[in-house]
C-alpha cells in the first residue's frame, strides 16, 4: 500500500472559554489551591482520516461542526491542541502556524477560500494576487519569468489575461473565483483545500467552476479536501465523503455509498433534507448539544437523533469500519432499522 | 497610471462639489505655504510707525497693526509656519499612533492592553492643558509645539488604527496572504495596513485642522512661537486687545485665515478617502 | 382560480443612480392566489427582491415605480396612501427577510417584539398581547414558549430566530406572506424544517405566499407555480411540474441544466454563458439576447411580450424550446 499524502490522527482543537485566570487565582494556585477549571469548547474532537495522492475527500457538516477549525489546522493557519498531521510522511502539526509561512511545505498545501470577494486584497490586482505566492514561496523575482508563469496559470483557470490588471471590485464573482483558484494552484501544491468554493456564486457560474476544479485535479494530479454543506456538490467532485457533527466524525465512506446508503442517522437526515431529494424527509427535532465540556460518554447527536436510546447517552459510539465505510453509531443502517434495542 | 489617477480625481471631484471647494482652499493654502514670502506685498516685519492701526484700504487690504506692519502680508507669510507645525505634528502622530494602534489591533493581548491604557491615560487629561504642560516642561520652542501637538493627537490615531486593523484581521484575504508565504509582520504592514488608509485619511484630515488650531492656541497664550514672528495665533492674541477700541481688522483677518484652514481640512477628509479607496475607482 | 390575492401587472421600477438610470424591473407581471405558494427564481440581480419590496412598498428611496399596477385583494397598492399601506403591511401582508438575526431588534426580547406587532395591528391590549405572543411562539414549534418569551435574539440559534420571524409575520393572521430567501445562511436540516413549517402554516391558514429564492430545487419542493426572472424581466411562468419537465424559455432550461441534482453527474451540469446585462441605458427587447444560443434576427425587433403557449404557461421568447 502506498503512503497517503495526508494522514491526520486524533486531531483536537479545544478553546478554553471565559477570562484567563487573574492574578489572585494564579497566586492561589501557587499556594496549592488549583482554580476551578475553565469551560472548554471542543471544536474538533479526536478526528482521524487520510487523503491519498490524487484523491478527493469531501467534508460535510453544518455550521459549528468544526469544519472551518479543522481546515485552518490542516492549512497550518492555527495550531492543534493535540494530535498529529503527517503530510507526505512529515509531521507538520508541531511547526507553529506563525512560522509555517516560511516552511518548505507551505507551497504544497494551498487553499481556496469561501468568499471570492473577501479573500482578495481590495488593493491588489489579479496579477498581484497570483504573483504573490510565486514571489514569496518559489522565489520568482525576474519580471519576465514571473509574468509568464502568471499568464500560464491564468490560462489554466480560464481567466482572460486582459483581466489580470483589474482590481477585485472590477471583476465578477466567477472571475474572482478563478483568480482565487489560480493563486492557489500557481505554486503547484499537492493538496488543495477548497472551502465552499462555489457557495457565494450564482448557480449559472457554479457548473463551470466545478468542472474547472475537476479538470485541474486530473491534469495536475492534485489531492482535494472539499468542504461544503451541499451534499449535491460534494458528490460531484469527491471520491470519499466525511460527515462531521459537533467536532466529531459521524460517517466516512465512498461518496456514492454515503450519498445513496447513508448509515448514520445524521447523514440520513442531511441527505433527506437536500432540496430535490427523492427520499422521504427525516425531521430533526430538539436543539443541538452544547460543544462546551461535552460528556465524553454521550453521543454528540443524542437529543436530536430520531433513534437515540438510553445506551447512546451512556456510551458514545466509536467510529467503526465496515468495508471501508466508517460509522459512529450504535445502530447504523437504513433509517427504519433499529426498533427493539433498549 | 497617472492618467487613471487624474481621471479618478476628476471623478471624485465631480461627484462631490464640496470636495472641490475643499481642494480649492487646500491648493490656496499650499501655494501660500510654499510661496508666501514672494506673494506678500510688504515685508511682514517692517514697522512703519506713521501708518500704525490703519483700517483696510486700497494699499493695505487688511489694514495695518499697531506697529504699522501690513496685516495681509503677515497673514500670508504666517501660513507657512502654521502649516509646517501642523503637518509635522500630524505626520509624527500618524506614524507613531497608527503603528502602535496597528500592533495593538493585530496582536491583541498584552500589547493591546498596554497601548490601550497609555492612550486612555493621555485622553484623560484636558488635551490642551496637557499640550501647555508639555511645552512648558520641554521648553518654549517651535519644535516642542510640534511634539506636544503630536502627543495629544496620538490616541486618536492609535484608536482608529486599532479598530480598522482589528476588523480586517479576520478577513479572508489575510489568511490568503498567509498561505502565500507572508510572515505576520509583512501581513500587517503590506496587506492589512494599506487597507486601513482610506478611513485613516479622514482622521488625518480632521486632525490637521485640529493641529493648526492647537498650535495657534498655544501661541495665543504665549507659548511656542514668539513675536514678532508672524503666526495666526499670536496675531489674533495681539489683535484681541484692540477689538475694544474698534480696530477689528487686527484679529479678524488672521482669525478668518485660521478658520478657513480648519474648515478646509475638515471638508477635505471625505474627498481624500474617496481618492485613496481603490473601490471608488471606476 | 378566483381573483388573485396579489396581482402585479406590468410593473416597471427604475433606480436613479450616479451613473444613470437602472431599469431594474420592466413590465413584470405575476399573481399569487389564496392558498398558493409561488416561487420567484433567478440569479442574483434578476430583480426578485426588488419586486417583493415594491409590493410591500418598502423599496429603496432611489427606486421609482415608472409603470404598471399592483393589486392586493382589489386594493390598488400603487395608488394607496402611505397610511393605508402601513395598515396593510405587517398585518394583511407580511414579509420574512433573509437574515433573521439582523431583522430582529437585538435589545428587545423576542416575545415583546411579537407583542409590539400585535399591539400595533390587531388592537390587542397589553395583557392579551402577551398571551397571543406566547401562542404565536408555540405555533412555530418553539419549545417552552412561555419561557422563551423573555429570550433575547442573541440567545437563540439562527433557525430559532427565523422561527421567531415567522411567528412575528404570522401574528396578525396575514393573507399574504412574502419570503425573501428565508433560509439563506441556515443549515440544510434547519432549512428543511423551516420550509416544512412555513408550508404547513400557509396551507392551514389558506394563505398566499411568494417565495423568493435562487435555489430552484427548494422552490420546486414547496411551490405550486414558479416565476422565472432574468435581468428585470419575467421570462417564464408555469406550474412547477410543467416548468421543470418542459421549460420553454432558454434561460429556464439553462438554470435547470446548471443545478446539481442527485441524479446528475458533473458532465451533465452546464453553466449559462455570459452574465446579466448592464441595466443602464437602452436595452434590447430581450435581455437574454446576448447569452442566448437560440437567438434569431427577429429577437431584436421591438414588441416582445409574454405569450401563453399552454394554459397557464407563459413565456417571453420569440424562439421558445
Amino acid at each position: 500500500m502506498t503512503m497517503p499524502l495526508l494522514e491526520v490522527a486524533h486531531l483536537r482543537k479545544l478553546y478554553p472559554l471565559g477570562p484567563p485566570p487573574g492574578l489572585a487565582a494564579r497566586l492561589a494556585a501557587r499556594a496549592g489551591r488549583p482554580p476551578a477549571p475553565r469551560p472548554v469548547l471542543h471544536a474538533v474532537d479526536d478526528v482521524s482520516f487520510t487523503i491519498g495522492a490524487g484523491e478527493s475527500l469531501g467534508l460535510v457538516g453544518e455550521s459549528g461542526c468544526g469544519k472551518s477549525t479543522l481546515v485552518a489546522m490542516l492549512c497550518r493557519l492555527s495550531d492543534p491542541s493535540a494530535g498529529t498531521i503527517r503530510f507526505d510522511g512529515r509531521a507538520i502539526a508541531d511547526i507553529p502556524a506563525r512560522r509555517f509561512a516560511r516552511d518548505p511545505d507551505r507551497a504544497r498545501i494551498q487553499m481556496v477560500f469561501q468568499d471570492p470577494s473577501d479573500s482578495l486584497n481590495p488593493r491588489h490586482t489579479g496579477f498581484d494576487a497570483i504573483a504573490e505566492p510565486l514571489r514569496r514561496l518559489l522565489g520568482m523575482r525576474s519580471g519576465a519569468v514571473l509574468a509568464a508563469r502568471v499568464a500560464e496559470t491564468a490560462d489554466r483557470v480560464g481567466l482572460p489575461q486582459a483581466l489580470l490588471g483589474r482590481l477585485p471590485h472590477q471583476l465578477s464573482g466567477g472571475q474572482k473565483a478563478r483568480i482565487n483558484i489560480a493563486r492557489a494552484i500557481a505554486v503547484e501544491p499537492r493538496l488543495l483545500v477548497l472551502d465552499e468554493p462555489t457557495a457565494a456564486l450564482d448557480v449559472s457560474v457554479q457548473a463551470v467552476i466545478l468542472q474547472l476544479l475537476d479538470r485541474l485535479r486530473r491534469d495536475l494530479g492534485l489531492s482535494y479536501l472539499f468542504v461544503s454543506h451541499d451534499l449535491n456538490v460534494v458528490r460531484l467532485l469527491c471520491d470519499r465523503v466525511m460527515v462531521m457533527y459537533l467536532g466529531k466524525v459521524m460517517e466516512l465512506g465512498p461518496a456514492e455509498d454515503v450519498f445513496h446508503h447513508p448509515r448514520h442517522p445524521y447523514t440520513q437526515a442531511l441527505v433527506s433534507a437536500i432540496p430535490g431529494a427523492a427520499a422521504g424527509r427525516i425531521r430533526l427535532s430538539g436543539e443541538p448539544r452544547s460543544p462546551v465540556d461535552p460528556d465524553p460518554r454521550t453521543c454528540r447527536f443524542f437529543g436530536r437523533c430520531p433513534i437515540g436510546t438510553a445506551r447512546c447517552a451512556r456510551e458514545a459510539p466509536p467510529l467503526v469500519d465496515s468495508g471501508g465505510h466508517l460509522t459512529a453509531c450504535h445502530f447504523p443502517g437504513p433509517p427504519e432499522a433499529p426498533a427493539s434495542v433498549a | 497610471m497617472t492618467s487613471t489617477f487624474a481621471r479618478h480625481l476628476v471623478y471624485v471631484l465631480r461627484d462631490n462639489p464640496v470636495t472641490v471647494v475643499a481642494f480649492g482652499l487646500f491648493l490656496v493654502l499650499v501655494v501660500l505655504g510654499l510661496f508666501g514670502p514672494l506673494l506678500a506685498p510688504y515685508d511682514p516685519l517692517a514697522t512703519q510707525a506713521a501708518l500704525a492701526l490703519q483700517p483696510p484700504n486700497a494699499s493695505h487690504w487688511f489694514g495695518t497693526d499697531h506697529l504699522g506692519r501690513d496685516v495681509l502680508s503677515r497673514v500670508i507669510v504666517a501660513a507657512r509656519l502654521d502649516l509646517l507645525i501642523s503637518v509635522c505634528a500630524v505626520t509624527l502622530s500618524f506614524a507613531l499612533g497608527s503603528s502602535l494602534g496597528a500592533v495593538a489591533g493585530f496582536y491583541g493581548g498584552i500589547a493591546d492592553r498596554v497601548i490601550g491604557r497609555v492612550a486612555d491615560t493621555i485622553m484623560a487629561f484636558p488635551l490642551f492643558v496637557l499640550a501647555m504642560g508639555i511645552v512648558a516642561a520641554l521648553g518654549n520652542t517651535v519644535e516642542n509645539i510640534v511634539y506636544a501637538t503630536a502627543i495629544i493627537n496620538l490616541p486618536f490615531y492609535a484608536r482608529v488604527a486599532r479598530a480598522e486593523v482589528a476588523i480586517r484581521r479576520q478577513a479572508g484575504f489575510v489568511d490568503a496572504a498567509r498561505l502565500a508565504g507572508n510572515g505576520e509582520l509583512r501581513l500587517l504592514a503590506l496587506h492589512i495596513f494599506p487597507n486601513t488608509l482610506p478611513p485613516m485619511m479622514v482622521q488625518v484630515s480632521l486632525n490637521m485642522g485640529w493641529a493648526i488650531l492647537n498650535a495657534a492656541g498655544l501661541s495665543f497664550i504665549g507659548l511656542g512661537v514668539r513675536p514678532p514672528t508672524p503666526e495666526w495665533g499670536i496675531m489674533v492674541a495681539e489683535g484681541a486687545t484692540y477689538i475694544i477700541s474698534g480696530e477689528w481688522w487686527l484679529a479678524l483677518f488672521p482669525g478668518a485665515a485660521l478658520m478657513l484652514a480648519v474648515f478646509c481640512f475638515n471638508l477635505l477628509g471625505d474627498g481624500l478617502r474617496d481618492l485613496i479607496d481603490p473601490r471608488k475607482r471606476t | 382560480m378566483a381573483a388573485a390575492l396579489l396581482a402585479v401587472d406590468r410593473l416597471s421600477v427604475s433606480f436613479r443612480t450616479r451613473s444613470g438610470v437602472v431599469k431594474a424591473l420592466e413590465e413584470v407581471s405575476f399573481a399569487v392566489g389564496r392558498g398558493e405558494m409561488v416561487g420567484l427564481v433567478g440569479e442574483s440581480g434578476s430583480g426578485k427582491s426588488v419586486s417583493a419590496y415594491a409590493v410591500m412598498g418598502i423599496q429603496d428611496p432611489a427606486a421609482r415605480i415608472t409603470g404598471g399596477t399592483m393589486h392586493y385583494s382589489g386594493v390598488d397598492l400603487t395608488a394607496a396612501s402611505e397610511r393605508d399601506l402601513q395598515d396593510l403591511r405587517g398585518c394583511e401582508m407580511s414579509m420574512i427577510f433573509q437574515s433573521p438575526r439582523t431583522a430582529l431588534n437585538p435589545i428587545r426580547t423576542i416575545g415583546r417584539q411579537i407583542a409590539d406587532v400585535l399591539l400595533r395591528h390587531s388592537g390587542a391590549t397589553t395583557r392579551t398581547a402577551r398571551d397571543k405572543a406566547v401562542e404565536a411562539l408555540a405555533q412555530v414549534r418553539i419549545t417552552d414558549p412561555a419561557r422563551r418569551y423573555g429570550a433575547y435574539p442573541f440567545e437563540l440559534s439562527g433557525g430559532m430566530c427565523q422561527r421567531v420571524m415567522i411567528a412575528m409575520a404570522l401574528a396578525c393572521d396575514p393573507q399574504l406572506l412574502i419570503l425573501d430567501e428565508p433560509t439563506t445562511g441556515l443549515d440544510v436540516t434547519t432549512q428543511a424544517a423551516i420550509m416544512d413549517l412555513v408550508q404547513e402554516l400557509c396551507r392551514a391558514r389558506n394563505m398566499g405566499a411568494l417565495l423568493i429564492t435562487h435555489d430552484l430545487h427548494m422552490a420546486a419542493d414547496y411551490c405550486d407555480r414558479l416565476v422565472v426572472m432574468h435581468a428585470g424581466h419575467v421570462v417564464e411562468s408555469a406550474a412547477v411540474a410543467t416548468l421543470l419537465s418542459n421549460p420553454r424559455h432558454p434561460y429556464t432550461a439553462g438554470l435547470i441544466a446548471a443545478t446539481p441534482a442527485p441524479d446528475r453527474g458533473l458532465e451533465a451540469i452546464t453553466s449559462i454563458p455570459g452574465s446579466l446585462p448592464d441595466l443602464r441605458g437602452t436595452l434590447p427587447p430581450c435581455r437574454y439576447r446576448q447569452r442566448c444560443t437560440r437567438a434569431l434576427p427577429a429577437c431584436d425587433l421591438p414588441g416582445l411580450a409574454m405569450t401563453e403557449l399552454d394554459t397557464g404557461h407563459l413565456v417571453k421568447c420569440r424562439n421558445p424550446l
